[in-house]
């Protein structure tokens, strides 16, 4: 059942298209013209009433980049924030590979997506709009965003997929194992292309929540940094066009970057807490590394979780350490979160995103800010430029609630 | 690819902890129904109010009440269903210790996650303020809460997935779980089914129009009105065939072929029409597998009663049986829709010698069975299935 090649392996599944919505606007230019310039994203939150919150600060998608091209109009009724942000990096991933979208294929075609949260923030609406007007004068419709597969089901229905979906809700690394599952799809024959990633937006469940939990920082965040107190929550949506090599040549499509290899794991340690020795986050780079048939040596740079939590970027330091061990100290590191704040369930295909761009550019975009880097974190963190690098391959991880861990091997395309 | 097989199986639901409840409701079409209360302030004057609830103290003495009290209603049944699920599968007898360690992972699918905890947390930014908010709570309000915590309590250090796809997340997930096994991700999965019905979720789809308002869902009848919410948890223990003979485990059943697909013509909120596209993607899902659907002689039919789905079932099973339809059952006119009832009573449907009437709703008679189609299709477009075989 499993399609292999001429060497008995699986099929090398590679990436075609690449869409985002940050908090730089709408698209992969204006993000990736951000991060370049090491620029924090995280402005005063005006979304809804957050005063009385540890941090008023949070990185949220400009209502201009919320628009939909005319060739969407038709779906525009109904849709929430995050559907927004799925369909339009959808649709920009879309664009990019070249696929027409009345293509019958797409019968076929599956999709792959992250959320934490999907059209929470249109059902607190309905929820404070109940509470205002009573039940009596509360329409279902106030509530029709609200599921979790919500932006998902969104994106099915307006590129007509009619594969496998598979909606995954496994906390902020739910879009990185999306795209472990699309591979796996992929792999072993059950589609032949997928978009895969994942869209979450800001809501005052998971705003407050971070703030009851004291993981913000009132600042922006400061990952890796001695001084670092916290996260700083972000929104916005990031997909990619997944398909085997043979699809992607057969159709003349551009390849970008080869996605080599994933692996997901869970610590099994707290419910809020990484494991302190980063014993889940070593665990799922390692068999991320065995899953593309390659040696820690051949990572060129690290796109670190790097939420900017004391317990989080300690943790993950020494993962890192455990699995690159001397090699660590000179290897970049960055964290994508210091700039776009903390996407939650769609970081991970971001952080993909972000990878391929800086791949494809040698460069490994700054964390923003300055500051000493913590002795107990001890990564070669990118600050202030860009800096360029040879990589072939790079690793992009993030680390979840409920113990989760997810890692992700991104190669160039050289052929 | 390596073989799946199911070893183990636990439940918690309306009818108590333990399948043998589950079975033997079924077998007599007894529907334990309760309440909701519909005065909170979220349903409309004359609103259904029946659901199929899990009591309260369902999950005691599995669960100490410290720790307990530190859970969601969804995060406690699955514990428990996962506790149940371990002996079953003769990885530990009552009382003792396991760890299932690295090669274990964990696939749950929930509809709708912790309700009741977010509508708590909104009440507390609601009266108290947002600095009052209970980390506690919060906690318990992310979808993979009930997939964490049987992590954490079970020390299930593999993959860690909780997948959301409304009506069909529970098939979703047998179907991704079994696809670890048989990939070699992972050596072990426990998959599971897991939701609670919150008072304002019932709420809200009673404002959809999509719960019945008669005391017993009537899936693939011309009558149907709507189904029964649900909750309750089932767990299954499916593992790599090598590894459940390296051990000697019991074998439940074979999950011979699983499959998703999507019907992009449904709008948000309901069920589409896209049957022959569904069809298509069945029999393409069955070929992958070699299973032929003349090797099927029985369906467990994820019909809930929502008039608009089970129409679609019903023309997607026509499409892909022809006029050789075998028998099929509609567990959900028992169990309701949600929580672990439909994956509970799949094992039952497999084995069942007979069925009541109210369960059969195309007055079909059960013949012997060595395979059965476990299909269910949801609203917003999902569809997933997988095909139980007797050991």
């Amino acid at each position: 059942m499993t399609p292999t090649d001429a060497t008995g392996r699986p099929p090398r599944v590679v990436v075609t298209g690449i869409g985002a919505v940050s908090p730089f606007g709408a698209g992969t230019c204006a993000l990736w013209s951000a991060l370049r310039e090491g620029k924090p994203g995280m402005t005063p939150l005006e979304l809804f009433e957050a005063s009385g919150h540890r941090t008023g600060l949070a990185a949220v998608v400009p209502d201009s980049a919320l628009e939909l091209p005319e060739e969407l109009r038709a779906h525009d009724r109904h849709l929430g924030r995050t559907d927004r942000f799925a369909l339009l990096s959808a649709w920009e991933a879309w664009q990019m590979a070249g696929l027409p979208t009345d293509d019958p294929a797409a019968a076929c075609w599956g999709l792959f997506f992250g959320s934490s949260t999907g059209g929470m923030f249109e059902g607190e609406n309905g929820y404070w709009r109940m509470q205002a007007a009573g039940p009596e004068r509360t329409h279902a419709s106030d509530f029709r965003a609200q599921p979790n597969g919500s932006p998902a089901d969104a994106v099915a229905r307006v590129f007509s997929l009619g594969g496998p979906v598979e909606v995954l809700a496994t906390a902020c690394a739910a879009s990185t194992m999306a795209l472990e599952a699309a591979l796996d799809a992929i792999r072993g024959g059950e589609v032949e292309l997928a978009l895969a990633g994942g869209a979450d937006g800001m809501c005052q469940t998971t705003f407050g929540g971070f703030n009851s939990l004291r993981a913000v920082d009132p600042e922006p965040a400061r990952p890796f940094r001695e001084d670092r107190v916290g996260l700083s929550l972000g929104e916005g949506g990031a997909m990619l066009v997944l398909e085997t090599e043979d699809h992607a040549k057969a159709r003349g499509a551009t390849i970008l970057a080869v996605l080599d290899g994933a692996a997901s794991t869970c610590d099994a340690h707290h419910m809020t807490a990484p494991h302190p020795e980063g014993d889940g986050a070593a665990r799922a780079i390692g068999a991320a590394l065995r899953d593309a048939d390659m040696d820690a040596d051949g990572i060129g740079f690290v796109n670190a979780h790097g939420s900017g939590t004391p317990h989080n970027d300690e943790a993950e330091a020494k993962a890192f350490a455990r699995v690159f061990g001397d090699g660590v100290g000179a290897l970049p590191v960055t964290s994508t979160k210091g700039a776009v704040g903390h996407m939650l369930g769609s970081c991970g295909s971001l952080e993909a995103v972000v990878t391929i761009l800086c791949l494809r550019a040698g460069l490994v975009h700054p964390t923003p800010g300055s500051g000493r880097i913590d002795p107990a974190a001890p990564v070669d963190l990118v600050l202030g430029d860009a800096r360029a690098v040879e990589a072939r391959s790079a690793l992009s991880v993030n680390l979840a609630f409920g113990g989760a861990n997810a890692a992700l091997i991104v190669s160039r395309w050289d052929d | 690819m390596r073989q799946v097989v199911l070893t183990g199986a636990g439940h918690v639901g309306p009818t108590g902890a333990g399948l043998e409840g589950l079975y033997a409701a079924l077998d007599t079409a007894s529907v334990p129904l309760s309440t909701v209360p519909t005065d909170g302030g979220y349903h409309k004057p004359g609103s259904p109010n029946g659901a199929l609830t899990t009591p309260d103290n369902a999950t005691k003495g599995w669960i100490k009440p410290l720790i307990a009290r530190r859970m969601s209603k969804p995060s406690r049944m699955a514990v428990c269903a996962a506790r149940m699920a371990v002996i079953d599968a003769g990885l530990a007898g009552t009382g003792e210790a396991w760890e299932g360690g690295e090669e274990t992972a964990t696939c749950f699918g929930t509809a709708w996650g912790g309700t009741n905890y977010t509508l708590r947390l909104l009440q507390q930014i609601e009266t108290k303020g947002p600095e009052a908010i209970s980390p506690f709570l919060f906690m318990e309000t992310v979808a993979n809460a009930s997939a964490g915590q049987v992590a954490l309590d079970l020390k299930l250090r593999g993959a860690n997935l909780t997948l959301t796809q409304r009506e069909a997340s529970g098939v979703c997930a047998v179907a991704r779980g079994a696809a670890l096994v048989a990939s070699g991700r992972a050596e072990r999965v426990f998959v599971a089914s897991v939701d609670e019905i919150s008072p304002i979720l019932h709420g809200i789809l009673c404002r959809f129009g999509a719960v019945t308002a008669s005391e017993r869902p009537r899936p693939l009848n011309p009558g149907a009105d709507g189904f029964l919410p649900a909750e309750g948890c089932t767990v299954y223990v499916l593992e790599s065939e090598q590894a459940a003979a390296a051990r000697k485990a019991p074998v439940h059943a074979r999950i011979r072929a699983w499959g998703r697909a999507n019907d992009p013509t449904a709008s948000a909120t309901d069920w589409g029409t896209g049957s022959a596209s569904l069809a298509a993607a069945m029999t393409r899902g069955l070929e992958r597998f070699d299973v032929s659907p003349d090797s099927i002689r029985r369906i467990a039919s994820g019909a809930c009663g929502a008039p608009k789905g089970d129409r679609l079932e019903s023309a997607v099973l026509t499409q892909v049986f022809a006029t050789d339809a075998p028998p099929v059952l509609t567990p959900k006119a028992q169990v309701g829709e949600y929580g672990g009832g439909f994956l509970g009573s799949a094992l039952w449907a497999l084995n069942a010698d007979s069925a009541p009437s109210e369960l059969l709703p195309l007055g079909d008679s059960l013949e012997p069975a060595r395979r059965l189609l476990v299909t269910t299709l949801a609203s917003g477009g999902p569809a997933a299935w997988f095909v139980l075989e007797q050991s």
